[in-house]
């Protein structure tokens, strides 16, 4: 073996503590990757089961006033002939309430047959039965009944909701008591190409395609919802996968940090020998190869540790968050989506990131313009992505800037602490304490860097959360403020209406109409009701809405550049207030019944709102009407968003923790890695008669510091990115912004995790080991 | 006069890739108050590791060490580690071939620090003024990596002698050095370790230097 790669590989050898902080820098950062990856696509899942089954491939679904099933079929047929590109599929959807012996239940009847992919078996289905979900509590081949008909349950699915049975559309019309020609919505799934590309985005990055918006889809003659705004608690659910997308992101950065920071500081306790190899002519060529392929090399097999500890990390911390057994959804298994992306990184940022750090270290400086102009580009970037677009990737632009721009304070901030360092004054030991610390601010940089990111990124999932969990119930409140909600899917209800009203037990009959129109060349939703105090504080208003007013979506407001006490161009009403329209698919704008006689609207009411002391008799009231109507109780709905939320705001928890545990560990990688640097200095403290507590006192000081530093840093930063993921990335991909609302107890105990792990690291054994290398 | 340091049948060896190699057999040293003890031999015979025996730094496998502490005389080889690194910082000053600085201390702060451990102050003027005779005084407030290699011994020695130890150990303190600077340090030391007179073992290569001795011990591995 040649002399040179012997001396490579015994290095391994010879300083094992140093090859294990390489090891364990990259193994750790691979896990990281792959945990995060993990837990993300279980929070995928989780929020998946807020979308119906059947509903799990659609896209969007399309109904018209007065739709039959022979419009589907005329629609199929333009389909087949082709006029329809776009479209890979369609589906009948029959629905309605029906009060059965087992209280009220939705139903939903679909064609298995249709192409669309629909509940698993269903195609099998005799006519008659149904798919119950497991929450029906009805076990297979027992039965419904509805009126003295039995239909049989013949298989319990977990993909269908509480409260729902899915069946053939016959069936449906039988049970829903509605004529063979009943429809009520098509589902379709459009755009197969951009949403392949969407579905790889997915496989790489969890949660972060749910913020790309596949342009909108119209179809003249027919009203095209997106299944989101179909289902608004999808949607923000969405936002929430977005958002923690974005995140996961961030990790993945810390990740590539913390790779980089290991082949700088190895390449640091190598530099004598390197420097006398060149000195005895090895080219620069052999010894970065020779340092390259080892780092490399290690990083394989670190990589290998990193995906299985990874995978393993996933499911403790699941489990830690979640309480063994307590959640439904197991952390997925392995793909080679996160092993190829977890292997991918650590061997391109070995290769990248320990070139990089030798022609930092090994060559001479180049390039102080670049110096300067990166960060000024850095911060054009960043304000040109706040506030010169309106787009979605400016945002994303702007929270790297913000990102970047924090790391590259971390330098001169270190270079001016070692300024202040030589100067200091108090105990000698201590004095040298700090002073090794900041002695090579390169290196600590790096490592300060991965930290403060891993923390920043940390506090921010931990304030995001929190806004979530608060703007969710505030949305559940704005949506959910009646006891039932009856959708006529385009029907007239307003007579239906008026009976309602006069039964005994319904207290309130809120009618809702409206239309889609354009303005000033952009679609948006109108909708009318009359507005007393109570509806207009379901808005945030603090009085009733009065004719020649209105309200106006935060989509609209910014789209249309419209403030509060703006008139409205075209129609001319006067906004009274802007609500966040928690995942609207368009601009919406409310106003008074008046207004819309006024503006010439159709007077239809397609929605109801009912209050009502026994629901159950309403619901038989609608059935009496024949047509399908779905009914949406108040309770059902809450109760089902809020244990779907509270799962994933819990997996959640699992994101926050493991960005500690890396911040954590890193934190000790670096600080080991400082210790190996001081050998020399702690041999002549022990000649001198310094004692090992003294030393551990100088080390616990030294690490308090660093981890100040690195609070102080990443605080401000997580943040930041915080506000800015809510209040910014937020109402660009979704419409609507997030009040950042953290809790104290949500910073602080990152904070304090991370002060409490940094004075236990100090405390940590350092580890002697014969380094000759070290000057 | 008791000596200051008394060393009976010390012994000690390593375990060197499965075999045991014993580097120092049933040694016997006696250093007085106030003496300078050269040890002189070839490279391996063992000065380095009898020099760190003596200041407590490793065990012996066997023998006695006494040393005289200032009024009582403690057996090094019976005292736990607490109380080594006691007596190292009030009695022994060390002066190493290599690496001697505290790399992130200046040169006023190196010589400082063993006042400030053994908490005396009051010799600091002193101390300072005897970086004066070795020639420092210009270069008080550099770091050790700005100073050439005569200059960091001198360091080394100012530091070595700051609080007064009863001893000193030098390892070949003038190793890296040419020869006129090499003699130019040691008499130096000398002078200094005389005018302290504390007790001085110096290892060596060197024939010259260890002339400036009042004795010679030969090591011959
Ligand atoms: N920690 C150790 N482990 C194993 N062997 C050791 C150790 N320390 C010293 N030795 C061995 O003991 C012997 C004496 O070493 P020592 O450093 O005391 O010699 P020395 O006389 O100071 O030599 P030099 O003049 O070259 O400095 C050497 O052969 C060395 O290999
Ligand atoms: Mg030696």
């Amino acid at each position: 073996m040649r002399l040179l790669t012997l001396s490579q590989l015994r290095h391994l050898r010879f300083a094992p503590w140093s090859t294990l902080t390489v090891v364990l820098g990259i193994a750790l950062a691979v896990s990281s990757i792959v945990a995060v990856h993990q837990i993300s696509r279980q929070v995928v899942v989780s929020l998946a089961d807020v979308m119906p089954a059947y509903l799990d491939d659609v896209s969007d679904l399309v109904d018209r006033p007065g739709l039959v099933m022979s419009d589907y079929f005329e629609l199929r047929e333009r389909w087949r002939r082709g006029e329809l590109a776009q479209l890979v599929g369609l589906m009948p959807l029959v629905e309605g309430s029906v009060l059965t012996d087992r209280g009220v239940i939705s139903v939903v009847g679909v064609d298995a047959f249709s192409g669309v992919r629909a509940v698993a078996g269903l195609a099998f289905l005799p006519p008659g039965t149904i798919v119950a979900g497991p929450s029906l509590d009805v076990a297979v081949d027992e039965s419904l009944t509805i009126g003295d008909v039995p239909y049989r349950v013949a298989f319990v699915h977990e993909t269908v909701p509480a409260g729902m049975v899915v069946t053939d559309i016959g069936t449906a019309q039988m049970m829903l008591g509605r004529d063979d020609e009943a429809l009520d919505r098509i589902a379709v799934v459009a755009e197969p190409s951009l949403r392949r590309l969407e579905a790889w985005g997915e496989r790489l990055m969890p949660g972060l395609s749910a913020g790309l918006r596949l342009p909108a889809w119209t179809l003249p003659g027919w009203r095209v919802q997106p299944v989101d705004s179909a289902l608004p608690d999808l949607a923000f659910a969405r936002s929430v996968l977005f958002n923690l997308g974005a995140l996961g992101s961030l990790a993945l950065v810390v990740a590539w940090l913390l790779v980089y920071q290991v082949g700088v500081i190895w390449l640091r306790r190598r530099a004598l020998t390197l420097t006398r190899l060149e000195q005895m002519g090895v080219s620069h060529r052999e010894l970065r190869s020779g340092f390259l392929s080892s780092l490399v090399g290690l990083g394989g097999v670190a990589a290998g540790v990193g995906v299985v500890t990874g995978d393993i990390l996933a499911r403790a911390l699941s489990r830690a968050v979640t309480g063994y057994g307590n959640l439904g959804i197991p952390v997925p298994s392995l793909d080679g989506w996160v092993v190829g992306k977890a292997l991918a990184s650590a061997v391109l940022v070995c290769l990248a990131g320990g070139w990089v750090a030798y022609r930092r270290e090994r060559l001479p400086a180049s390039g102080t313009l670049l110096r300067w102009l990166f960060p000024c580009g850095m911060f054009a970037v960043g304000t040109y992505g706040l506030a010169g677009t309106d787009s979605l990737l400016g945002a994303f632009a702007a929270v790297a800037a913000v990102a970047v721009l924090g790391l590259l304070a971390i330098s001169p901030a270190l270079r001016g602490l070692k300024r202040y360092a030589t100067r200091m004054k108090g105990g000698l030991l201590l004095r040298s304490g700090v002073r090794e610390l900041v002695w090579y601010p390169g290196d600590l940089a790096v490592a300060v860097g991965a930290l403060v990111l891993a923390l920043a990124t940390s506090i921010a999932i931990a304030a995001m959360v929190d806004s979530f969990r608060s703007d969710f119930e505030r949305m559940l409140d704005q949506r959910l403020a009646y006891d039932l909600f009856v959708d006529g899917g385009g029907r007239d209800l307003d007579n239906l209406g008026r009976e309602l009203a006069d039964l005994a037990g319904v207290t309130r009959v809120q009618r809702y109409g409206g239309q889609e129109m354009t303005l000033l060349g952009r679609r948006l939703a109108v909708s009318f009701t009359r507005f007393d105090a109570r509806e207009s504080r379901r808005y945030g208003l603090d009085s009733a809405l009065m004719v020649g007013q209105c309200i106006v979506s935060e989509r609209l407001a910014r789209e249309l550049a419209l403030d509060i006490g703006d008139a409205v161009p075209e129609i001319g009403l006067t906004v009274a207030g802007i609500f966040p329209g928690y995942g609207d698919a368009v601009p919406r704008l409310l106003m008074n019944e008046a207004d819309a006689i006024r503006l010439g609207l159709p007077l239809r009411y397609d929605r109801l709102g009912v209050d009502a002391a026994e629901p159950s008799l309403i619901i038989g009231r609608l059935e009496a009407t024949g047509e399908g109507m779905v009914v949406q109780e108040r309770t059902a709905v809450r109760t089902r968003a809020l244990a779907v939320f509270d799962q994933t705001f819990t997996i959640t928890g699992a994101l926050t923790l493991l960005a500690l545990i890396v911040a954590a560990v890193g934190l000790y990688n670096a600080l080991l890695a400082l210790a190996l640097q001081r050998q020399r200095t702690r041999h002549l403290f022990d000649a001198m008669g310094v004692t090992g507590v003294e030393q551990t006192w100088v080390d616990a000081g030294r690490t308090m510091a660093v981890c100040t530093l690195v609070v102080l840093l990443a605080l401000p930063l997580g943040l930041l990115m915080g506000a800015l993921l809510c209040e910014v990335i937020n109402p660009r991909a979704f419409g609507w912004s997030i009040a950042l609302a953290p809790g104290a107890g949500t910073i602080f105990r990152p904070v304090l995790v991370a002060l409490g792990v940094s004075a236990l690291v100090s405390l940590l054994p350092v580890p002697s080991e014969e380094v000759p290398d070290v000057e | 006069m008791s000596p200051l340091l008394e060393a009976r049948a010390l012994g000690k060896s390593f375990l060197d890739g499965g075999e045991r190699r014993v580097v120092i057999d049933a040694l016997n040293v006696t250093v007085g108050s106030g003496e300078i003890l050269a040890l002189v031999g070839p490279s391996g015979s063992g000065k380095s590791t009898l020099l760190n025996l003596l200041a407590g730094l490793q065990r012996p496998d066997g023998g006695s060490i006494h040393l005289d502490v200032g009024g009582s005389v403690v057996a090094l080889q019976d005292l736990g580690e607490a109380q080594l690194t006691r007596i190292r910082r009030r009695c022994v000053g060390y002066v190493f071939q290599f690496f001697n600085l505290i790399p992130t201390l200046t040169v006023r702060e190196n010589v400082l620090l063993p006042l400030e451990l053994n908490g005396l102050m009051t010799f600091a003027g002193e101390a300072l003024a005897r970086l004066t005779t070795l020639g420092l005084d210009h270069r008080l407030d550099d770091f050790p990596a700005h100073l050439s290699g005569g200059e960091r011994q001198r360091t080394a020695i100012a530091r070595a002698l700051a609080h007064r130890p009863r001893l000193v150990l030098a390892d070949e303190p003038t190793g890296n050095l040419d020869h006129a600077n090499a003699e130019r340090v040691v008499d130096l030391l000398v002078a200094q370790v005389r005018s302290l007179s504390c007790a001085l073992v110096l290892a060596t290569h060197s024939d010259v230097i260890a002339g400036r001795a009042d004795r010679i011990l030969r090591l011959d591995g």
